[in-house]
């Protein structure tokens, strides 16, 4: 069931979608030059992520990483110093809760998905830093 | 060879300590910030866990109300003003006793700020000052896991082959208190760390929010510490130093980082933004981690959380129930004990308001229980490098020693003997007199007993008292009080001896 | 008890199956064994599902048959059997959220989806697959390989739910649970032929949903009728005090709606922004057609515009990548989940097990996001990424307000194209995000959205979905617009569009 005279139909339909949600309406309207992220910023970021990227992965993700750059600048075209941000679609406030003490998990249940248990704690590799 | 540290005199010489203190206080709410487990200190790890505070996929954060209303309580009491609106926001970084990996806290939004206190610092020398100090803001976040490190020689974190993780006190309510940079302290700058904090415990325990204790890490304290040469009007780097467990252990960091920075500049180099750690056994402390400007927290408003807006009407009733603020106190107290204001500065100075308050509410006078803390327990406390607060004494004892001084069942000696016995924990005034038999003897047919014997043994002073002399008198008592190992009443001896001779 | 022909059983919908069960016809093992036959016979396949709970299905629906016996009160929808996106946790069933991060994790806890489902008495299927974390519009980036559209196994089932709508269907559940960040249950709803909600943000409790952008995610139902839909976001929704976030008091009246199903006098708003240049013909003609028949049925249209829609997509890939590398933070090899030693060097410090761990369990599409989120919130960077992206928001929420003055509901297509095959759009990221370009909008406003079938593209004779918006907390105009287009079309087709879609038993995936 394929049909590949369609297939071209969708790279162009592909095209006409992105340039409408990354290219800037008016390239005049661009403020500073926003830094490309590169494969250092990438190695720096994954080590504050705490993922070990292979050197390949380094390589491939970098010029991925450009819609980023792309939809920070489309972004920066409206988001004027005078329009509040939105941290919370809904309008609540104050929700709070009784202190009042709730039947907890037992240990058992706390533990049962640990990779290592010792005397009832959870066994974790040694640890490097200071607590922060 | 390691250079020796300068003096503390040499470094103040050519140096201004600034300092500032970032305490954390767990508050004594029956269940945790943002679940419902219990808090209780001491239980079985892992017991007082949940999806929330265990930081399981799925789980999200309920906020405790009595936490809030804590909050405002503290920062009302340290003289904030509080937030009409404000959020929560992640603090982002990996550690192993932090389960969700980022910290529910409070950034540039804290629900209280721009307070101050006025600290009573004491001093042997001008009896005490009051010192101003800035509190910057008051913040709710909460507390991480606890882990034990396996494996090394100490168990502390370096040379542990593992660590074994307990969150039970993940999850518990902390309120960060940080101060503004405490700037013209100058040498004092040690003693005023430690009477803020004293202060702030003092004030934590009034208004029943907290319990606490150093020990047990109720109280939490880091000292930063920056010293800048005289001339200077630009801020020195600063360290930041934990592994404070005690009112003690503050002013010995302060001073003992106030002198190894002294030591870094004195010697061409420069002081490393860092974390130090301080060691309480060897008096020093040692470099921990570097705190650099790379430390990325990525805050951002806790989308799991809704803002915090206290209603007006709210905050207004929770100031009507904080405990009097301490210069209205001061004045009331002054006028019920009839003191003049050198005497009040005195007590506030030596850290004794509610010693003296608590000692007159367990019956002594004012003049007694003034007499007692500032002049023999004061002695004793410094002695022992302790702060009146910790000396192992209560008021109520205090009241005792000078309920048995005003029936005249000891006198002044024999009363500094008993708090000897209080202090060596033997137990009560009442049972230190038995047990030392130290009570005045009253008797008069025993010291008349004495008396004569002292008599007989002096002769040419009975005549000297015969011949008019009367201030001669005073040998005899001399012998008689010393014969009796000062367990009579010298004035009644006094008369009895009269009395022979007349 | 007048047997129901197993096929006919899997034809019902989940209210005439409700019905059925209520009158005794038949019962509720009955029902959940045909189901059950049914996953064994086209999962292969299909491969919808990650987990089958067979002994635990019956077992429960043995339960309700029990208390339906005795006597006792059930919920309307007890003993219908229902399948459960692995996103939701569920107390004793492994949990994966399509991840090898969370492969084998059992969770000792129920979300409250997935107790108010046990509560009802709803026999749980099993748990369907997922894009790893919900992050995807294909369901390509599960850990556990793809799942395959039923209307033609070479092609995606959509993201990152193509799971649950897959199993739908497919005919092996009625109806499911899904969730929405972007567009994760409606735009597979699109692509399968199905219905599926993204009920208004606050609506279903979001307490036991693996997180992935705190602020978007939504559970909601996954269905072939928009009344089974209304009658089971009935079911889950409402406050829960688990979950912060969520409205007070019980769901709009969505059932009601979806019976009423009359547009008389409504106002339907379409979304310039949400259509035109981009959007496949076919999908467009489907949608036009629709549009002109609820005209037909009484309703105005009239054309609005949202002129800030055209920056949802890029403040969405500033927003969701920012919460999600903070959410996914927990997976560290400590606690639960997949613990990796360096190159097996037992002796290594938490730090490596951590970045091994989550170097060999995460997918590309997880790392290229967490990457991407740890970014826009740097210190340096946040002003202009995060916080500007919530700028931005609030534009959208601005446009939202204005068009609903104007419009009861806002109508669009629900994605830009049909079915694209298996690997497409792998390599493209972008590519794969536009798919969500009409869906995003919803997400970033906390608004209500539905979709539901539009019928087949003339170019490819794959399914279309027509989108409904409502204002926030107004989830029953969905139902009412959604149920009354329903009715018309499957007047016009003799029949639901799935009677079209092929035969799967017997077939194997290809």
């Amino acid at each position: 069931m394929s049909h590949p005279e369609h297939d071209v139909h969708h790279l162009e339909l592909l095209e006409q979608l992105r340039s409408r949600c990354l290219a800037p309406l008016d390239s005049a309207v661009v403020s500073d030059p926003i830094p490309g992220i590169t494969r250092n910023d990438v190695a720096h970021l994954a080590r504050l992520a705490r993922i070990d990227l292979t050197d390949a992965e380094l390589d491939h993700l970098a010029p991925q990483l450009a819609v980023i750059v792309e939809s920070v600048t489309k972004v920066s075209e409206v988001a004027d110093a005078d329009v509040p941000p939105t941290s919370h679609p809904l309008p609540l406030i104050n929700v709070f809760r009784a202190d009042e003490v709730t039947p907890s998990l037992t240990a058992d249940q706390a533990l049962s998905g640990a990779p290592a248990v010792e005397q009832q704690r959870f066994s974790v590799p040694r640890i490097l830093g200071e607590e922060q | 060879m390691l250079t020796p540290l300068p003096t503390y005199e040499d470094a103040l010489a050519r140096f201004e300590p600034v300092i500032g203190l970032e305490v954390h206080v767990e508050l004594g709410t029956a269940s945790k910030m943002f679940c419902g487990c219990a808090t209780k200190f001491g239980a079985e790890p892992n017991t007082q866990v949940c999806p929330t505070c265990l930081g399981l996929p799925g789980s999200l954060p309920v906020l405790n109300g009595a936490a809030v209303e804590s909050a405002i309580r503290i920062g009302l009491a340290l003289g904030c003003s509080i937030a009409d609106w404000c959020r929560f926001a992640r603090k982002n970084y990996f550690y192993p006793d932090m389960p969700k990996n980022f910290q529910t806290s409070q950034y540039d939004e804290p629900i209280a700020f721009d307070g101050s206190v006025d600290v009573a610092v004491p001093s042997a020398a001008s009896g005490g000052e009051l010192v101003r100090v800035g509190i910057e803001r008051a913040h709710m976040e909460e507390d991480t896991g606890k882990s034990l490190h396996v494996g090394g020689a100490t168990g502390r974190i370096h040379g542990a082959s593992h660590s074994l993780v307990d969150y039970n006190r993940a999850g518990i309510p902390l309120i960060e208190i940080v101060t503004t940079p405490v700037i013209g302290a100058g040498a004092r700058a040690p003693e005023v760390a430690r009477a803020y904090v004293g202060q702030l415990r003092e004030l934590l325990l009034a208004l029943g929010v907290s319990d606490v204790r150093m020990e047990q890490g109720s109280l939490r304290c880091d000292a930063n510490v920056s010293i800048r040469p005289r001339s200077s009007a630009v801020l020195g780097t600063r360290t930041e130093t934990k592994n404070v467990n005690s009112l003690r252990s503050i002013e010995r960091a302060v001073r003992h980082e106030i002198r190894r920075q002294a030591g870094v500049l004195l010697a061409g180099g420069t002081v490393v933004q860092e974390t130090r750690h301080w060691h309480e056994d060897t008096g020093v402390t040692t470099s921990g981690r570097v705190k650099s400007d790379a430390e990325d927290y990525r805050y951002f408003p806790e989308p799991d959380l809704v803002p915090v807006a206290p209603e007006r009407e709210w905050v207004d009733r929770l100031r009507g129930t904080l405990p009097e603020p301490p210069h209205v106190r001061r004045g009331r107290l002054q006028q019920e004990w009839g003191c003049s204001e050198n005497e009040m500065r005195d007590i506030v100075g030596a850290g004794a308001l509610g010693l003296v308050e608590l000692t007159v509410a367990a019956g002594a006078s004012p003049q007694a229980a003034r007499k007692w803390w500032l002049t023999e327990l004061a002695r004793r406390a410094k002695e022992e490098g302790l702060g009146l607060a910790e000396l192992p004494v209560t008021p109520a004892q205090v009241a005792g020693v000078q309920a048995l001084v005003d029936v005249g069942r000891v006198n002044d000696t024999l009363a500094r003997q008993i708090f000897d016995g209080v202090l060596a924990g033997e137990g009560e005034p009442e049972e230190v007199v038995a047990a030392r038999g130290l009570e005045v003897v009253s008797d008069d047919a025993a010291l008349g007993d004495a008396v004569d014997r002292a008599i007989t043994a002096n002769p040419d002073v009975v005549d000297k008292i015969r011949a008019g002399k009367v201030a001669a008198a005073g040998a005899l008592i001399g012998a008689v009080m010393k014969e009796m190992r000062g367990q009579a009443d010298a004035g009644r001896v006094r008369e009895l001896v009269l009395a022979r001779l007349s | 008890m007048i047997a129901v022909p197993r096929d006919d059983l899997l034809r019902l919908s989940a209210s005439a199956l409700a019905d059925a069960l209520s009158v005794g016809e038949v019962s509720s093992v009955e029902i959940t064994q045909a189901y059950l036959d049914r996953i064994v016979a086209v999962d292969g396949a299909v491969h919808a599902f990650l987990h089958v709970d067979t002994a635990g299905a019956l077992a429960q629906a043995a339960e309700v048959d029990r208390r339906r016996a005795v006597g006792a009160a059930v919920h309307a929808l007890a003993g219908v059997p229902i399948a459960v996106k692995d996103i939701v946790a569920t107390r004793g069933m492994p949990t994966t959220a399509g991840s090898r991060l969370l492969e084998g994790w059992v969770p000792p806890y129920d979300a409250t989806v997935a107790a108010r489902l046990r509560t009802a008495g709803l026999p749980m299927l099993g748990k369907t697959n997922m894009d790893e974390f919900a992050m995807g519009s294909s369901t390509e980036h599960s850990a556990y390989g793809p799942t395959h559209n039923p209307w033609d196994l070479e092609r995606i089932p959509g993201g990152s739910g193509g799971g649950s709508a897959a199993a739908v269907a497919a005919f092996e559940a009625p109806f499911a649970i899904g969730t929405d960040t972007g567009g994760s249950i409606r735009q597979p709803g699109a692509v399968t032929g199905t219905v599926g909600v993204k009920p208004t943000y606050g609506g279903v409790s979001r307490y036991g949903l693996v997180a992935l952008a705190s602020s978007l995610d939504q559970a909601g139902p996954v269905a072939r009728t928009v009344l089974d839909a209304a009658l089971l976001h009935e079911l889950i929704g409402g406050h829960d005090p688990l979950d912060s976030t969520s409205i007070a008091g019980s769901p709009p009246p969505v059932v009601e709606a979806a019976r009423r199903a009359d547009v008389r006098g409504m106002r339907i708003g379409v979304v310039r922004e949400l259509g035109g240049e981009g959007y496949q013909p076919g999908v467009r003609a489907r949608f036009d057609e629709a549009v002109a028949l609820l005209v037909g049925a009484g309703a105005d249209v009239v054309e609005v515009s949202c002129p800030h829609f055209d920056y949802a997509f890029a403040a969405y890939y500033l927003i969701l990548p920012s919460e999600a590398s903070s959410n996914l933070a927990r997976f560290d090899a400590m606690r639960y989940g997949l613990r990796v030693w360096p190159e097996h060097d037992q002796a290594a410090s938490a730090e490596e097990v951590m970045l091994a761990t989550r170097e060999a369990g995460f997918g590309d599409e997880a790392k290229r996001r967490i990457i991407l989120g740890t970014y826009a919130l740097s210190s340096g960077y946040y002003d202009a990424y995060y916080g500007s992206a919530q700028k931005v928001r609030t534009l959208i929420a601005r446009d939202f307000a204005r068009a609903y003055e104007q419009a009861d509901v806002l109508v669009s297509p629900t994605a830009p194209t049909t079915a694209f095959r298996l690997g497409d759009k792998l390599d493209d990221p972008i590519a794969m995000y536009l798919n969500d370009i009409a869906t995003i909008p919803a997400n970033l406003a906390g608004v209500p959205g539905l979709s539901v079938p539009s019928g087949l593209a003339d170019e490819d004779s794959l399914p279309a979905g027509f989108q409904v918006l409502a204002p926030a907390e107004r989830d029953d105009r969905l139902y009412r617009v959604g149920a009354a287009l329903e009715a018309m079309l499957h007047e016009q087709w003799g029949g639901p569009l799935l009677d079209r879609a092929p035969a799967l038993e017997g077939m194997s995936a290809c």
